[in-house]
């Protein structure tokens, strides 16, 4: 695989690159702003772009930007967006213009090698991935006391699941339960949240992440 | 007459003379004089106090701003960047795989990583507590909102009542600053009455006037003054406090804090 950083700290990029090195992924430039990363996403044609969210100019949400213009402009490098905080404003524009290859992560998972090698392998297979601390909390928020009241136990398993991205095989082999179960889970989640048509595999991380905002929105008075 | 700005007319019978109706009058006149000079210099001073709060809350939050920043940038990145090393020198892929002390420095560097990630959140909270960023990032409502989301003991709902959503402005950070904080500590405040709910209603009023009611459903106890009330009266708002049945439950409590610019 091969992939392109971008991100205005030294530290993080160096160490992102030998991190990754040493699972046999290949970083094949690496950018500091918005403009550079353009440029090398368009000189190299990578997998996948990591890009940090806080980028010069103004350090706020460059990356997001950055992020849409790679998808609108190379379809095929996918997008891992890192973030010092996980907000769901944040992951909700990310994923407003399709969920396919695109991934909206804590920071702080660089860290983990394992589980920054498994997001970058999703997105690259077109794939949806969203922090599972975003889940988390979205789901023990005020959407717990609304909508979700009437989901059982296992259907909230699954759908934190399904939040994060993952697909009906995945959810199948992490909660150790069949496909077909899996299946039957996910046509009653839809139908207990009253979301109309199951949306393609893809834009359903994007109803849900939605719908588990809505608890906590009031209609305008 | 003052800098050739007549004050004062006196109308007398001309059989008096001019003379003895200045010596009668001078006392009071005088006096009055002197109470009105003091009393615009009361007032002076007054708004010279009132726009020196003013500025020293406005340049405290800028302060908090460049603060949170600065955290997020320069010690949260160094510690991502700690965290990466730790796991590269960690990772069983290294040259020493057969050095008899592997297992122990091991061990120790679990450690290692396991403090770093307690150090990451904490730097996180410390820095949100200093200054929520996304307060600059995105504006008032989207930050309450976000607030609203990762709240989990109590359900919090946001509403706008009237006007468009405030977008990020740097002439009102201040008091979108002081607005969020209001919140938070009442939703705090709120779960330890042991409210469930807690609705939030913003209302704009005029260019800079914000209006915030905050009802909730837990028991109906005084709130304390303090330091978040002293920063909305700092910037000339207002907190208003109503007691009583709200809309939420019989006896909710009612908060509004107006930050009336």
């Amino acid at each position: 695989m091969r992939i392109v950083i971008a991100d205005d700290t030294v530290i993080v990029r160096e160490g992102l690159r030998s991190l990754l090195a040493a699972e046999g992924i290949q970083t094949v430039g690496e950018a500091s702003d918005p403009a550079g990363l353009l440029r090398l996403v368009a000189l190299e044609r990578p997998d996948a772009a990591i890009v940090d969210i806080r980028m010069p100019p103004t350090h706020t949400d460059e990356g997001i930007a950055a992020a849409e213009q790679i998808r609108g402009q190379y379809p095929a490098t996918a997008v891992l967006v890192l973030s010092q905080y996980v907000a769901a404003t944040y992951a909700q524009r990310l994923l407003d213009d399709g969920t396919e290859g695109v991934g909206y992560l804590l920071k702080d998972r660089v860290g983990e090698a394992s589980v920054l090698v498994d997001a970058l392998h999703r997105v690259v297979a077109g794939e949806c991935v969203v922090d599972p601390e975003l889940v988390h909390r979205l789901m023990s928020g005020a959407a717990a006391a609304g909508p979700l009241a009437a989901l059982s136990a296992r259907e909230r398993e699954v759908l934190a699941l399904m939040a994060q991205g993952h697909s009906n095989e995945a959810i199948a082999s992490s909660l150790a339960i069949g496909a077909k179960t899996v299946e039957t889970h996910v046509a009653h989640i839809f139908r207990k949240l009253s979301i109309d048509e199951a949306p393609a595999v893809n834009r359903r991380v994007a109803a849900v992440v939605a719908l588990l905002r809505t608890g906590s929105r009031m209609d305008s008075l | 007459m003052s800098h050739g700005v007549p004050l004062a007319a006196v109308a007398h019978h001309s059989a008096r003379s001019v003379d003895h109706l200045a010596q009668s009058m001078r006392p009071a006149v005088v006096l009055s004089f002197d109470n009105a000079a003091l009393q615009a210099a009361a007032r002076g001073e007054l708004a010279a106090a009132r726009a020196t709060a003013e500025r020293l809350v406005e340049r405290s939050e800028s302060e908090r701003r460049l603060l949170q920043r600065n955290l997020h940038d320069g010690a949260q990145q160094r510690l991502v960047g700690l965290a990466m090393a730790i796991r590269r020198v960690r990772s069983p892929a290294g040259d020493d795989a057969e050095n008899p002390s592997r297992p122990e420095l091991t061990g120790l560097l679990d450690d290692a990583d396991a403090l770093v990630r307690e150090a990451l959140v904490e730097v996180r909270r410390v820095a949100h507590g200093i200054h929520p960023p996304l307060l600059t990032e995105l504006g008032l409502d989207a930050a309450l909102q976000e607030l609203a989301d990762t709240s989990t003991h109590v359900v919090v709902r946001v509403a706008r009542q009237g006007g468009p959503a405030l977008a990020p402005d740097p002439m009102s950070q201040a008091r979108d600053a002081i607005a969020y904080a209001a919140v938070e500590q009442f939703l705090d405040e709120a779960w330890r009455r042991g409210a469930s709910r807690l609705d939030v209603r913003i209302q704009t009023d005029g260019i800079r006037g914000l209006a915030l009611s905050l009802l909730d459903d837990g028991e109906v106890r005084s709130p304390h003054r303090d330091d978040v009330s002293d920063r909305i009266t700092a910037l000339s708002g207002r907190l208003s406090i109503h007691l009583g049945p709200g809309a939420l439950a019989p006896g909710a409590l009612g908060h509004v804090p107006g930050l009336v610019r």
